[in-house]
């Protein structure tokens, strides 16, 4: 909670969370719940179960608007890669949302505790799902974050990727792996936070988008496309040749 | 158990691509802008890969291997078998190297367009992975059977650099280099 607390707090002071206030949301909304769980732990323990998975659905929810965020920031001087990636998204949300929705089917109702738990799982595998595709798409295109989004990214990143292998192995409870996860899983959101504290310290430009046409470079430039559309009835002209 | 490892291999996937994006994206901001050098250049090499495949064609003819063998010495043959080989496999590598060039800058050109569709992009990757199985594959059989008996896969492995090149001169000519770093910036960096 103290780290939480610290990186909102910085991120007020640093005016980061102008330019982030959907990832600020998602800490301040994950802080407060955190608050409202530790109240209901010291007033009414028994309702605490409960409340734990019913307000863990919302802590999901509210994560997804860090990967709106990050497609958002990532792809803000990349239009063409953010058209792609909007379908790709799309196309992934399709196929994780239908795996999910027919492993539910399958296993059937037995309780809402039981299927808002589930349900968490299953929207951690398709946060994961997403967030791949995010990851894979920046990393092809070499769109390069600022110092700030890149520490949110990493801090995210790990966050998903090691939620998602500990609700596997979780799942095989007694293994001596599974027991040792249990432990680091608390860990790991402390590494994250403390990841996203260090790179949203302070804030830092972002990298600045390819500068648009200057007067003396015109000739260059002209050049260039001149040379594009030569290259392009070259190798035209040697198509229509061989065939 | 076994339904499990796709989400264990989505767990590990995210965190390999996560060091992976870190790599990719290591060093100064400036790095990364394609120059109009660099513009320049891809095309170039666009047109020397495509003009290139008549030479490629050339020594893989039988027609040179045919003239060799009515020749007495034997040596010679041996020696223009070993040389017309080692030529190939040069040339191939030289051609994938390029090859991987244009699509590290094609890739980093798709910031500099509105184009890219997802057909187009999939279509694009997908090619150069065959082209990069191809080569490796007619590698090993020039390796195996000599430069003269590798004719179809021969076929297969222009073709393919043949798609990717209009791919990407395709891309090229859609780039809008006004957004282009300048030469200057990228000869001090």
């Amino acid at each position: 909670m103290a780290l939480e607390a610290i990186v909102l707090l910085r991120g007020v002071k640093g005016r980061l969370i102008r330019s982030y206030p959907l990832f600020y949301g998602y800490i301040g909304s994950v802080l407060t719940i955190e608050i409202l769980r530790f109240g209901c732990y010291s007033f009414k323990p028994g309702f605490y179960a409960n409340f734990y998975w019913y307000s863990e659905f919302v802590v999901i929810l509210a994560s997804y608007i860090v990967i709106l965020e990050i497609y958002r920031r990532s792809f803000k001087n990349h239009p063409g890669v953010a058209r792609l990636a909007q379908s790709l998204l799309l196309l992934a949300l399709i196929i994780t949302v239908t795996g999910v929705a027919a492993n539910t089917w399958i296993g059937g109702f037995q309780s809402w505790a039981i299927a808002v738990g589930l349900l968490d799982c299953d929207l951690r595998y398709v946060e994961g799902g997403l967030l791949a595709v995010v990851l894979f798409l920046l990393g092809t295109y070499q769109i390069s974050p600022g110092r700030n989004l890149r520490g949110l990214i990493t801090g995210y990143g790990f966050l998903v990727g090691m939620n998602v292998m500990n609700l596997v192995l979780l799942s095989h409870p007694g293994n001596e792996f599974s027991l040792l996860l249990r432990r680091l899983l608390p860990v790991t959101y402390v590494i994250t936070l403390l990841i996203w504290c260090v790179a949203l310290w302070s804030p830092r430009p972002d990298p600045s988008p390819p500068a648009e046409n200057k007067i003396e470079r015109d000739y260059q430039v002209l050049a260039a496309k001149t040379r594009a559309i030569l290259t392009r009835v070259t190798t035209r002209l040697v198509r229509a040749i061989r065939t | 158990m076994i339904y499990l490892f796709p989400i264990l291999f989505l767990g590990v996937l995210i965190l390999v691509l996560l060091l992976w994006l870190l790599w990719r994206t290591r060093g100064e901001e400036n790095d990364r802008h394609v120059s109009i050098e660099q513009y320049s250049h891809a095309q170039e090499t666009v047109n020397s890969v495509i003009t290139g495949f008549c030479v490629v064609r050339r020594m893989f003819a039988p027609e040179d291997m045919e003239f060799i063998s009515r020749q007495p010495a034997r040596e010679l043959t041996s020696a223009f078998l070993k040389e017309r080989k080692e030529l190939a496999i040069s040339s191939i590598r030289e051609t994938r190297q390029q090859i991987t060039l244009l699509v590290n800058l094609h890739f980093k050109l798709a910031s500099y367009t509105y184009q890219p569709s997802s057909k187009f992009e999939f279509t694009l990757f997908a090619n150069y992975l065959w082209f990069i199985v191809v080569c490796h594959l007619l590698v090993f059989s020039i390796r195996l059977r000599g430069p003269f008996e590798v004719g179809k896969m021969l076929e297969q492995t222009i073709s393919a650099a043949e798609q990717f090149c209009h791919a990407v001169s395709d891309r090229l000519e859609k780039t809008n280099p006004g957004r282009l770093s300048p030469a200057r910036q990228n000869q001090a960096a």
